[in-house]
């Protein structure tokens, strides 16, 4: 912990308990700290502190007494991949040992710990409300905690929600994490229980949530692979694979979640669906050659995931062509230095190297005794095997001033920054960072019928 | 009756032992992590265990101010445990400098009983619930729960770093806009 980490600490430290409002959806990881004989003394202390006997025998329900809940907690290892979705770093890649799961509906691969399968919801269920719309996007039930993935949409957001097993089993889940993007619009929300559900491929499962019923439903044991590309249909292209794991989403619609693996430090900003610039954008196509829609992103759609309504038997299967990805850099980083004038233009042609491209800033321009523009060549060349679009400025050290950007409306490559400088100053210090660079493919990929 | 998830918060208030039993079994593991993590190694085990249990001591006879349209219970409790944490470690810090011969300044001024108003946290809150998820969570977990960067990392699918530079983007923006208001002050 740094001294500026230390600040922040003592501040919320100091924040009024009689205020919180807003700490309900934030819920924080159980650390599996405490073993049993803590918790016999800690029980003893409690009751003796408030003159009751110790009871030593309550069960509060029929399914936490199944299982020492204090015990459990979601394992590091078993989280490893979990979450991370587009991309696989080559030393995560290292760490897997064994066995790969793609599990539907949180779109992402994790390892297989054990011999017991993985169960997950194979597709969603979506259910109508009075106003909105509820739908479970994934389930995923290991060994020792289950994960529950809900999209809501016009609707309130679930607080708490039961699963109940077809021997009336209950089993209670908390919320993980529940994002929305405003306080009336569509929001996710991953609710958990850190405690062994009995499963099988026969049970049937249904969830609660305040007086309404979703199922029964059945989970499947997960899609297993040894391999990244053993998960679906996959393209290689420069030493770089991408996966296409293609699902049923509803009744009437597919989707595909797209895996690759990178060199540590850089991810998948877009595969391309929205243009990337100027005509190189994804594509599925039909056995005809006709193009099938991809249809435009709801809030929180991951950038890998691609929906389309399921064309008829005929016209299958599909392909997919991916002509080009920007992927992201976090490792690069560069200090630029350049003379600036005290008023008009001047031209300066200064090259340096990001990530080993090069970047040429032309020409500043001084717009005011406070602001310049300064006007970039990124040298973006499509046709390139590797090239750079456009970085980023470290807003950190810019004094707690803003910064603007114009880009190419067709090549969407940079061109102009807009930055703050001191007045009276005649050189201008700024840092740059995280290059989008366009990997050109194409990764072709036949989908399976 | 049966004690659960939905009634615990009324069966306490009912001062139902089994209630209690429930409480403990049910959030014993999540308190005393918290608890944990905030003493440090200020603690030994036999302070926090004490302490976890004085925080459901607090919870059993403060139910009533619990309010189920505020929060849920989890987060009310959990509340209730970091401010009972941080009594306990003013306590122990104080004990810590008695002991010590050499006295750090520093650790005096941890000592100090500090709480913003009640405004100054709303105003605060307020910044924080600003930003964009999943960064607003991620600074509560850190600053409120004092979770570990390396628990956040593998919890988000993100690495440390992604994780610093988060946290750090955030701290930021919240001293920027503190200064705004004139809380919180500087180290």
């Amino acid at each position: 912990m740094d001294a500026d980490e230390k600040h922040f600490f003592k501040l919320m430290d100091q924040m009024n308990p009689e205020s919180f409002t807003s700490l309900e959806d934030i819920d924080i990881h159980e650390t599996g700290a405490l073993d049993i004989d803590a918790l016999s003394r800690i029980k003893k202390k409690t009751f003796q502190t408030l003159n009751h006997p110790t009871l030593t025998s309550q069960e509060p329900t029929k399914a936490i007494k199944k299982k020492n809940i204090w015990f459990t907690g979601i394992t590091a290892a078993a989280l490893l991949i979990l979450g991370v979705g587009l991309s696989l770093s080559t030393n995560v890649q290292a760490e897997l040992r064994n066995m790969l799961q793609f599990i539907p509906g949180f779109g992402t691969v994790q390892e297989k710990s054990n011999d017991n399968p993985t169960y997950v919801l194979e597709r969603p269920i979506s259910v109508s409300l009075e106003t909105g719309e509820l739908t479970v996007e994934g389930i995923l039930m290991q060994d020792d905690y289950t994960l529950i993935n809900l999209y809501g949409n016009e609707t309130e957001r679930v607080k708490e929600l039961t699963l109940v097993t077809d021997t009336g089993d209950v089993y209670p889940f908390h919320p993980s994490s529940i994002s929305s993007s405003s306080a009336l619009g569509p929001w996710v929300g991953t609710y958990s229980i850190n405690q062994a559900i009995p499963r099988s491929e026969k049970s049937r499962f249904t969830l609660r949530i305040e007086d309404r019923s979703i199922g029964p439903f059945k989970l499947v044991p997960a899609h297993t692979s040894e391999t990244l590309q053993g998960l679906g249909p996959s393209s290689e292209h420069n030493g770089i694979r991408i996966v296409a794991v293609q699902s049923a989403l509803a009744e009437e619609h597919d989707q595909i979640h797209l895996l690759s693996q990178l060199p540590e430090g850089q991810e998948v900003d877009s595969y391309g669906k929205k243009p990337l610039a100027e005509d190189i954008n994804i594509s599925l196509m039909d056995h005809q050659g006709k193009n099938v829609d991809i249809l435009q992103d709801a809030d929180f759609v991951k950038e890998s995931r691609l929906v389309f309504q399921r064309p008829s038997q005929d016209v299958l299967p599909l392909t997919l062509t991916i002509p080009s990805i920007r992927v992201v850099d976090r490792n690069a980083k560069a200090t630029v230095t350049l003379s600036i004038p005290e008023q008009g233009t001047a031209e300066v042609n200064q090259t340096l190297s990001l990530a080993g491209f090069p970047i040429t800033f032309t020409q500043v321009h001084r717009l005011s005794e406070n602001e310049v523009r300064i006007y970039v060549n990124m040298h973006f060349d499509p046709n390139q095997p590797k090239t750079m679009q456009y970085f980023a400025i470290d807003a950190l050290k810019l004094d707690g001033q803003s910064y603007s950007t114009h880009i190419n409306e067709s090549s969407r490559a940079l061109e102009e920054l807009n930055l703050p400088i001191q007045p009276g100053r005649k050189s201008l210090t700024f840092y740059i960072q995280d290059p989008l660079i366009l990997l050109q493919g194409p990764w072709v990929i036949p989908l399976q019928p | 009756m049966e004690v659960s998830e939905h009634n615990l918060d009324s069966e306490l208030l009912k001062q139902n032992p089994l209630a209690l039993e429930f409480l403990m079994n049910a959030y014993a593991n999540v308190v005393y992590g918290l608890i944990q993590r905030i003493l440090g190694g200020l603690a030994q085990k036999e302070d926090i265990e004490e302490c976890v249990s004085d925080v459901f001591v607090a919870a059993w006879n403060r139910i009533d101010e619990y309010d189920r349209s505020k929060a849920i219970f989890k987060t009310w409790l959990l509340i209730l445990a970091k401010y009972k944490a941080l009594d306990y470690r003013r306590k122990l810090i104080k004990q810590n400098i008695t002991l010590s011969l050499e006295v750090d300044p520093a650790a005096l001024h941890e000592t100090e009983d500090v709480i913003l108003s009640k405004e100054a946290t709303q105003v605060t809150m307020g910044i924080i619930d600003s930003f964009p998820e999943p960064d607003r969570s991620l600074f509560y977990r850190r600053y409120f729960y004092y979770e570990k960067l390396d628990v956040l990392a593998l919890q988000y699918g993100l690495t440390k770093k992604a994780i610093e530079s988060r946290l750090y983007r955030c701290r930021t923006l919240l001293r920027q806009q503190l200064d705004y208001f004139e809380i919180g002050g500087h180290e």
